[in-house]
């Protein structure tokens, strides 16, 4: 199993702990990842693609180019450059888009020819349920797992290889936290949106809403021990605006928040200090619940 | 009976939205329920995409220009799976910021988020010393790379990008 790794901006720049995570249950799991050299932004949505579609169609088939020359399938961390590279991916099936970006990249001696699919690290970690269970140290039994799987791996359908069932009610991240042993009961929010990406730079208090509804609603209904969330975004968002809401006097409780490659990475016993370095609600007490 | 006078039309914003990515936008019949699902209609925004649409198709461009709704958009793509009519609601909506941008009509953060993917090709840079403390490796990003620099901003200048004056035209290396 080999890949070529796109770690985008955000995972290696303000969360590298998340991708310590990715490399080390990569690894352990026989998943081969390769670094892509000089790639850049996915762009993400607030970026290029705001401004002018050829030029986001051409960065994103130039980053999906370079696993192109080494034929291999993409696995990306962070859930924005998923949902934006999948997007370009789509709009690149349409011949009149394509050779539009073909253009540009000929003047940088690139071509895009669509055959590196592009994936969720969620997907491949999925694939390889039975060996997770064998490499486990630790578990989650006994604990409740609030599961945060956040929209870019849910909608819309079309632009994705890899689909739920029905995205409206989602299983795959349930499953894949249930393996751990915890139980991942649904909540009626499980779906909604997290308030992070333009939401949050555009309108910070109507984005914390967002994150306090969802609290609510996992607080009273399921009393989570922990949030598992398989986005990026998610997961900076939902640890953040805890703080905030917390001082803010509208929460009373402190729910840690852990990304799935991360919390997986916990079981499988890696060093926390490593794959769970940064947050604003503090893990220690529940990490040592798990590794005693 | 009081009826809503609406003010002269301006061109065609139909057209004008189809041609940066909206075309869905003729096929609308205002259903709902892309609204009905909608981030940005949830969190009290004036123009959620089923609402923008109207104003769009009505002509009444001038009345959502300076509007910020289109930028709260999280690129969901809820609409776009429930739409009844298939209309791409999510392009729709992105078409109008592109608008926007020709209007000037840009909130600061997206401004600088394209000018440092210009800069450095990326929106979020960070400090690389933590990297070593964990461990990881020397990510091999375009910004330690001036080849791949270069291509980066050779593909934004054979773009309109260029003409919005938010970029400077610069000399390459
Ligand atoms: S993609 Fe944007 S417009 Fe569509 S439902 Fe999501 S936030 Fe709303
Ligand atoms: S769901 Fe589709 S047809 Fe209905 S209002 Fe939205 S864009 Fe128009």
């Amino acid at each position: 199993m080999k890949y070529a790794l796109y770690l985008g901006c955000q995972i290696p720049f303000l969360r590298p702990d998340l991708e310590v995570a990715i490399r080390e249950v990569s690894l352990a799991l026989g998943i081969e990842l390769v670094d892509l050299e000089g790639y850049s932004c996915c762009p993400t949505w607030i970026s290029v693609p705001s401004y002018d579609i050829e030029a986001w169609l051409a960065l994103s088939a130039r980053n999906i180019a370079l696993a192109e020359e080494k034929n291999l399938d993409m696995v990306v961390g962070c859930n924005n450059c998923y949902s934006v590279l999948n997007h370009a991916r789509y709009m690149l099936k349409d011949e009149k888009w394509r050779e539009k970006t073909n253009r540009i990249l000929s003047k940088v001696g690139r071509v895009y020819r669509g055959s590196s699919k592009v994936l969720h690290i969620i997907h491949i970690l999925e694939s390889v349920e039975k060996k997770i269970k064998k490499s486990l140290k630790y578990d989650l039994k006994g604990l409740t797992v609030a599961v945060q799987p956040g929209c870019h791996t849910l909608w819309p359908e079309r632009v994705m290889d890899i689909r739920e069932e029905n995205p409206f009610y989602p299983k795959k991240l349930r499953e894949l936290v249930e393996i751990l042993g915890a139980s991942a009961p649904h909540y009626s929010r499980m779906e909604f949106c997290c308030g992070m990406g333009s939401m949050k730079t555009i309108d910070y208090e109507r984005s914390l809403e967002f994150v306090l509804e969802k609290l609510k609603s996992m607080k009273e209904e399921i009393d989570p021990d922990m949030i598992v969330t398989a986005c990026s975004s998610c997961y900076i968002q939902l640890d953040e605006a805890q703080q905030k809401l917390e001082r803010d006097g509208k929460i009373d409780f402190k729910i840690p928040v852990f990304y799935y490659p991360q919390i997986l990475a916990v079981c499988m016993g890696f060093d926390v200090s490593k794959v769970a370095r940064f947050s604003s609600i503090p893990k220690d007490e529940i990490i040592r619940r798990i590794v005693g | 009976m009081k009826v809503v006078k609406l003010p002269k039309i301006d061109g065609d914003p139909v057209e004008e939205v189809s041609k940066f990515g909206g075309e869905g936008i003729k096929k609308c019949i205002q259903c709902g329920a892309c609204m009905s699902v909608c981030p940005v209609a949830m969190a009290g925004f004036n123009y959620p995409n089923k609402k923008l649409f109207k104003l769009i198709i009505l002509g009444q461009r001038r009345e959502i220009l300076y509007d910020p709704s289109p930028w709260a958009c999280v690129a969901c793509g809820r609409c776009i799976e429930v739409c009844t009519r298939d209309v791409n609601p999510f392009s729709v909506y992105f078409a109008f910021r592109r608008i926007q941008t020709r209007e000037f009509s840009v909130p600061s953060v997206a401004e600088e988020a394209l000018r440092n993917l210009y800069e450095t090709g990326y929106a979020v840079t960070g400090n690389a010393n933590i990297r070593k403390e964990l461990g990881l490796p020397e990510v091999k990003f375009a910004l330690n790379n001036g080849e791949a620099l270069k291509e980066i901003r050779c593909i934004i200048e054979s773009t309109e990008i260029m003409q919005l004056g938010i970029l400077p035209r610069r000399e390459m290396f």
